[in-house]
């Protein structure tokens, strides 16, 4: 299923991609095909918290990821018509926006590079 | 709990290691070679950090970056414990992760990393009891040195096991193989084919570890590590009453 009724609306599409966490659901997802959402919240979860530094990501942290994709996210993608989301089989498909495509190349290219992560003697302790 | 229950009552455990990155982690596979344990790669765009998830039956356990194994998968010993090398929380962290998984066919240097772990874990906490059963004399003189050292410079109520047919007399006219530690020395029992570490967290129960191995082909073994103090701490009273 298409969204043809936002056509590559420039706004909206922006607005979409101002959240870092909605990038990262596309970086992972646009090369997939059909993609479950648990599979595409355990990707999300561990890749911004490498990526932010933080390091590691516990069940909480891919709790709050998973309610932020049913939430926030997934409409919001789904409203810019960059991806179709099958809430009943509970996947995600990306869609081929041809903008939304070019802008993922170069936002990718532009995401910050991470810091080190610190030793943190309390994270492997509190599982 | 005798040692080979404790080992089958992990055997349903059953946990998925995704590596996610540009490129797999040769190597890694290997290294997790067992039942309990799938390891599986998803790629991600090139320039991308890489990641591990451990996942059960669908559940998110947990997440660390892929640095986490760079020790495990380099080619050379595993580090000793208190080296800074090792002082590496990340795959701490993964060992958390993967607890109460069953393994096989792991070699002695993968099983050795994770008998460091513990043993660093013990001498961090610096109080408790670890218990340690060698299998053969020559792992007993690899480790001899390590083991008077935690007796001496430690807090740690030292115990090891051993079996009693074995010449291990100490150096230097010294009696116990391992002065300081209690040694447990028996005679045609499972100590010798059994290779096992327990610590029992001291203070804190959250802390307690073990691994229980057995050596099923040549140098090849199949067991079990564990977080779960209720685990160890039943191991633990049953070396107690037999030994």
């Amino acid at each position: 299923m298409t969204n043809q009724e936002y056509p590559d609306d420039i706004d909206t599409v922006l607005q979409a991609l101002a959240s870092e966490r909605r990038r990262y659901v596309l970086y992972y997802a646009r090369d997939r095909g059909e993609v479950s959402i648990d599979d595409l919240a355990t990707a999300v979860t561990g890749w911004l918290a490498v990526h932010s530094g933080s390091g590691s990501a516990g069940p909480h942290d891919h709790e709050r990821v998973r309610a932020a994709l049913h939430h926030q996210d997934l409409p919001k993608l789904s409203k810019a018509g960059l991806v179709s989301v099958d809430r009943e089989a509970g996947t995600v498909t990306v869609e081929s926006s041809r903008m939304g495509h070019a802008l993922l190349d170069v936002l990718f290219e532009h995401e910050p590079v991470p810091e080190e992560t610190e030793s943190d003697d309390t994270v492997y302790r509190g599982v | 709990m005798s040692l080979a229950s404790f080992v089958s009552a992990h055997e349903s455990q059953q946990k998925t290691l995704t590596v996610f990155g540009p490129d797999p982690i040769p190597g890694l596979a290997d290294h997790f070679d067992t039942p309990g344990i799938e390891v599986r790669w998803e790629p991600l765009p090139d320039g991308s950090e890489s990641f591990l998830t451990v996942t059960q039956e669908g559940e998110f356990i947990g997440s660390v970056p892929a640095a986490a194994v760079q020790a495990l998968v380099s080619p050379g010993d595993p580090p000793d414990p208190g080296d800074a090398e090792f002082d590496d929380w990340a795959l701490r962290r993964l060992f958390v992760l993967l607890r109460d998984a069953a393994f096989s066919a792991l070699d002695r240097s993968q099983l050795l990393a994770a008998a460091r772990e513990f043993e660093d874990r013990a001498v961090r906490m610096d109080e408790g009891s670890l218990h340690t059963g060698f299998q053969r004399p020559a792992a007993l003189r690899a480790q001899a040195d390590l083991y008077t050292a935690l007796a001496a410079e430690t807090n740690l109520d030292v115990h090891v096991y051993l079996d009693a047919e074995w010449d291990v007399s100490g150096a230097e006219g010294e009696e116990s193989p391992v002065p300081g530690a209690t040694v447990h020395a028996e005679t045609g029992t499972e100590l010798g084919n059994y290779w096992f570490v327990l610590f029992d967290g001291g203070p804190d129960a959250l802390s307690a570890c073990g691994l229980v191995a057995e050596e099923r082909d040549e140098r090849a073994y199949y067991g079990v590590w564990t977080y779960d103090a209720t685990r160890v701490n039943e191991v633990l009273a049953y070396l107690q009453e037999t030994y």
